[in-house]
């Protein structure tokens, strides 16, 4: 039987890859689901056949833990999905510090890390003619000369978190300016793309969402619509971003348009986005393991044709009860 | 002939809660109508709904002719509104006698919704009745030496979090109107839920209290883990807002810890919450007993008491909504 472990298995993003598997694979993929937070915060927990609670990513007992993981779940497949514990992950298999018999699922260290940083990736964006706003690292001269309003995003970060719009440069005082950039305001709404590329093959596939209902600032999208679809042009930056990098496997992009609506890359994230894609057939994140795995990903990728709306909602799921 | 039920603001995931109890406890027994001011493909519930009419904003003049027209449609219909300003706006045409006729609102009444959507004046009416309130003032820097800094800047009305922020420096309030800005001490997360019923008809109560374990303040989180769980002390105290407004009905309560007073009262919806499944989910479906209680029902098997400690997960669900073939 297949083993897999699930990393950051109390994210939504991991709950969604221990349904795609059930969903795909029913009960021949033995899951073995890991958190820093203990089984009952775990929803991915009631679907998966074991839960492991492991130190946290940046710890130095992590590379333990993944040691007697392997030990206990030979020739496991892990599948890490917090972005620190990705580039953890392909730190320790870029040192050949892995665990043997454990197959990680991301990509190369290299490739993470510049996915992670910020002002290195619109450095590279550049450098390989692919769209990317305009960005400086925030230094005292750039804070001087930057045309206002502009946005402050950490170098480093996900979902949002300390972004915000600045009006005025007293905003600015006291940064640290290695730690953030000042980026062009562009125009919302935000695209996200959804982005395969066989590690087996080379088939591409790519897919394209924008939220449809209300978000608070830069903050992520929670419930609500989406609308889905297939463009064209951006299927061919997609592909131009993934095999430049390159990124095999599944991993998606953000995009604002720029004031002549050309889509500028903001984001790149070496993981699997959440799957409103799938609702319409086009299931990224199955297709990353059945790639992994050797097997054909047609099926789990049907072309977008036309658009979708795909509207997500909240589902309740009871964790621990009182023992009776 | 079939209850009628004209479910407002079908695009919130409040409402998309609200059909899925209600379709859990009644099935095809109630035909709904989902309204909403976007389109139907943009809400959830329309799939669960047996017709769908886009309304205008209910803020705008053109509201009370789009109830009007539901009304004829849809002849001895119960209407339940659920966003906050729709609550407001049906409660006021209730009051001027302006609801079509033949269209029963399910609603507080508007002098208490009013209240409610105030937090300056609720903020009031808790320290009155010896509730416990934040301490809050309307917004300005003398009252930086009242409440202290930081403090939480808010809408004196609003909802679910919308302008709500952190204020370090007093420059920070410079241009603010202080008669629609309130700032508030600040609180100790996690956020507290109540979700409350007062039977309109039996005067009878009932509470399940919920916390987020992610520790999150903000108080829109509905994600994650939430630890549901019997609150004498918090129950008690809700029931006497409950009472004392009086508000029947299905009801939401956000409090949060403070230093001073233990547990306090942030805000009273009159209205289900966006997290009020996670009840139904161990048994108290409070949406679904608030509809029944209305309609003369029993809700014993509805509104089962919450003992012990439950972990309840949030996860997401997707739906297809519109498809161009």
């Amino acid at each position: 039987m297949r083993r897999l472990i699930v990393g950051s298995a109390g994210s939504g993003g991991s709950f969604d890859v221990v349904r795609a598997v059930r969903q795909w694979y029913g009960d021949t993929v033995f899951v073995i689901a890991i958190d820093t937070n203990p089984r009952e915060r775990v929803t991915a927990s009631l679907l998966s056949d074991a839960f492991v609670q492991v130190l946290p990513a940046r710890s130095p007992e992590f590379a333990e833990a993944l040691a007697r993981l392997a030990e206990a779940y030979p020739e496991s497949s892990y599948l890490p999905m917090h972005d620190e514990e990705i580039e953890v992950a392909a730190r320790l298999a870029s040192e050949g510090d892995l665990p043997p018999g454990l197959d990680l699922i991301a990509p190369p260290y290299e490739v993470v890390r510049l996915c992670n940083d910020k002002w290195r990736m619109h450095q590279w964006l550049k450098a390989n003619g692919l769209p990317t706003p305009e960005t400086v690292l925030a230094t005292p001269e750039a804070i001087a000369a930057v045309p206002l309003p502009t946005v402050l995003k950490p170098r480093i970060g996900t979902g949002g978190r300390g972004m915000r719009l600045i009006r005025e440069r007293s905003e600015l005082a006291g940064l640290a300016s290695e730690a953030w950039l000042l980026q062009e305001l562009l125009q919302h709404p935000q695209m996200n793309v959804d982005v395969f590329l066989s590690r087996t093959t080379g088939t591409f596939h790519s897919a394209c969402r924008v939220f449809l209902g209300t978000r608070a600032g830069f903050g992520p999208a929670t419930h609500g619509p989406w609308r889905v679809f297939g463009d064209p042009a951006v299927d061919v930056l997609a592909e131009d971003l993934a095999r430049r990098l390159p990124i095999f496997g599944t991993f998606f992009f953000q995009a604002l348009s720029d004031a002549s609506s050309r889509w500028m890359i903001t984001d790149v994230n070496p993981r699997a986005a959440r799957r409103m894609s799938a609702a319409v057939g086009a299931d990224f994140t199955i297709a990353n393991l059945a790639d992994v795995w050797g097997e054909p990903t047609n099926r789990m990728l049907q072309p977008i044709v036309g658009e979708y709306i795909v509207a997500r909602e909240y589902t309740e799921y009871v964790i621990s009860a009182p023992s009776k | 002939m079939r209850r009628r039920l004209i479910l407002g603001a079908a695009g919130s995931g409040v409402s998309y809660g609200i059909l899925k109890s209600l379709r859990e406890h009644y099935r095809e027994a109630v035909f709904v109508i989902a309204i909403d001011s976007n389109r139907r493909e943009q809400s959830a519930a329309s799939l669960f709904a047996d017709a769908f009419v886009q309304v205008p904003l209910a803020r705008s003049p053109e509201f009370a002719g789009a109830l009007a027209r539901l009304a004829e449609t849809y002849p001895g219909s119960d209407y339940l509104p659920v966003h906050d300003e729709e609550i407001q706006a049906a409660a006021r045409l209730g009051f001027e006698g302006k609801l079509p006729p033949g269209l029963r609102l399910i609603a507080p009444p508007y002098e208490v919704v009013r209240l409610c959507n105030d937090k300056w004046h609720m903020h009031h009416w808790l320290q009155a009745h010896g509730l416990p309130t934040p301490n809050t003032a309307l917004a300005s820097p003398e009252a930086i030496g009242a409440v202290g800094l930081p403090a939480i800047l808010k809408p004196r009305i609003g909802n679910a979090s919308q302008g709500v922020r952190l204020v370090r420096e007093e420059s920070e309030l410079a241009g603010l109107d202080r008669e629609h800005w309130l700032l508030q001490e600040l609180l100790d997360g996690p956020v507290h839920y109540a979700d409350a019923l007062l039977s309109w008809r039996t005067g009878a109560f009932f509470c399940a209290c919920r916390v987020n374990l992610s520790g999150a303040r903000d108080y829109t989180t509905v994600r994650g883990t939430f630890r549901l769980y019997d609150d004498p002390a918090l129950a008690a105290c809700v029931e006497r807002i409950a009472r004392g407004l009086p508000l029947f009905g299905a009801f939401n309560i956000n409090a949060m810890r403070s230093s001073a007073c233990g547990l306090c009262i942030i805000d009273v919806n009159p209205r289900v919450g966006l997290g009020t499944r996670m009840s139904a989910a161990v048994g108290a479906d409070i949406a679904a007993a608030n509809l029944a209680d209305y309609w003369g029902d029993p809700t014993g098997g509805m509104l089962k008491p919450v003992v012990g400690e439950y972990i309840v997960a949030r996860e997401y669900v997707e739906y297809i909504t519109y498809a161009s073939l």
